[in-house]
């Protein structure tokens, strides 16, 4: 099927992107669940999967090592872009929100943003994530009596550079991705394909480590 | 015309005094690089990490230029710029790197530095904050007029950066 698309005029490549959204650790916070979106220029278009999803809620309990307390998600991620240019490549945007420690839902902890790899192969990533602070001493305190947290309006703004000058925020936690990057007819475009990423050597056996 | 894009991110920066910190950058490039799409400059926001941690301001970058001739790669200019207990805007730190010529990714570390001052200047910083600051902030990706500057390290920023180019065999070049 591919095949017959370059064979008259390569005009497009395919980027496949599979995976997990793996974990999240964010110390104190016991339970969170992570939306996910996917941004990109208009030269991108979605052929299959889907472009956003919400994971379930999970508790971090001592699973994590020395790693401290994980939040497991092993939420499924699989989509598969069309796109004519490099410019506008899609970036993952992903937001954690979670219960508050007095027991308030659906509290924002954290916004990232990162882009898809642009090597084929697989990858692990990690988002440091942010949440926008508001602007005066006094809403601060209102935001946290009442646990209604500052949003941005844009579910989407952590993928863009424009009007970020005027945030605040505070940084906090970390989210591990985990993906797998297929990419098709690029070549053919006259780009040259960055090096193909192997995954990193394992030292040791996972199932003696957790006896 | 062979193209060149620059994906990735200033992902934060670390080992600074300051508890809140921003970075304003600038792309320049000479004038083989003609902008096609994207933004060449912008300011992050400013980030309160916890104590011991970096910043993390993950600024987005997608950058697309038309390249006529291979000279005047694309440079990075970094002005570190970092907010104290009382709230005063201050100067953390300058620096500049040279964005890579290797297709792929690549996780860049900038080293930054501050000019000192006189002796006069850093007691009054001392004690009054205001650290001093460049005049004419070109000098920090030039390798003109550095000469009897004294400067102090500072800390780094830490880039993210994607290289992906178009065409660049047709016209014979390796990269």
């Amino acid at each position: 099927m591919a095949e017959g698309g370059s064979a008259m005029e390569p005009s497009h490549f395919v980027v496949m992107v599979t995976g997990q959204l793996e974990s999240g650790r964010y110390e104190g916070l016991d339970s969170l669940y992570c939306r996910y979106a996917f941004a990109f220029g208009d030269d991108w278009k979605v052929v299959s999967g889907v472009e956003e999803g919400i994971s379930q809620l999970s508790t971090a309990s001592g699973s994590g090592g020395e790693q401290g307390l994980l939040a497991i998600w092993n939420f499924p991620v699989d989509v598969t872009f069309r796109a004519t240019s490099a410019h506008g490549w899609p970036q993952m945007v992903v937001s954690v929100y979670g219960s508050d420690s007095f027991g308030r839902s659906d509290v924002i902890f954290g916004y990232g943003a990162t882009h898809l790899p642009i090597a084929p192969g697989r990858h692990e990533l990690y988002i440091r994530t942010f949440r926008p602070l508001a602007s005066s001493l006094w809403l601060r305190f209102r935001s946290w009596m009442s646990g209604m947290r500052p949003e941005f309006i844009d579910s989407l703004f952590p993928s863009k550079s424009e009007g970020r000058d005027v945030t605040r925020v505070q940084s906090f936690g970390v989210v591990k991705l985990q993906l797998d990057v297929t990419i098709q007819g690029m070549e053919a475009l006259g780009y040259q394909m960055p090096p193909v990423q192997r995954t990193p050597l394992q030292l040791h056996d996972p199932f003696l480590a957790c006896n | 015309m062979a193209e060149l894009h620059i994906l990735g991110q200033l992902a934060g920066g670390g080992g600074f005094e300051l508890p809140s910190l921003l970075c304003k950058w600038v792309l320049e490039a000479g004038p083989n690089f003609r902008l096609l799409e994207g933004i060449t400059a912008g300011q992050t926001h400013c980030d309160t990490p916890n104590e011991g941690e970096p910043a993390v301001w993950s600024h987005p970058m997608d950058i697309h230029y038309a390249v006529r001739g291979i000279d005047g790669w694309p440079r990075m200019r970094l002005e570190v710029y970092g907010v104290d207990i009382y709230g005063r805007t201050e100067l953390a730190g300058y620096g500049q790197c040279t964005i890579p010529t290797v297709v792929g990714s690549h996780d860049l570390t900038v080293c930054t530095w501050r000019p000192c001052g006189s002796l006069r200047e850093q007691m009054s910083a001392f004690f009054l904050g205001g650290v001093p600051r460049l005049k004419h902030t070109e000098i920090v990706s030039s390798a003109a007029d550095r000469f009897r500057l004294q400067t102090q390290p500072s800390g780094e920023v830490y880039l993210k950066v994607s290289i992906l180019c178009k065409d660049f065999a047709r016209y014979g070049v390796h990269c």
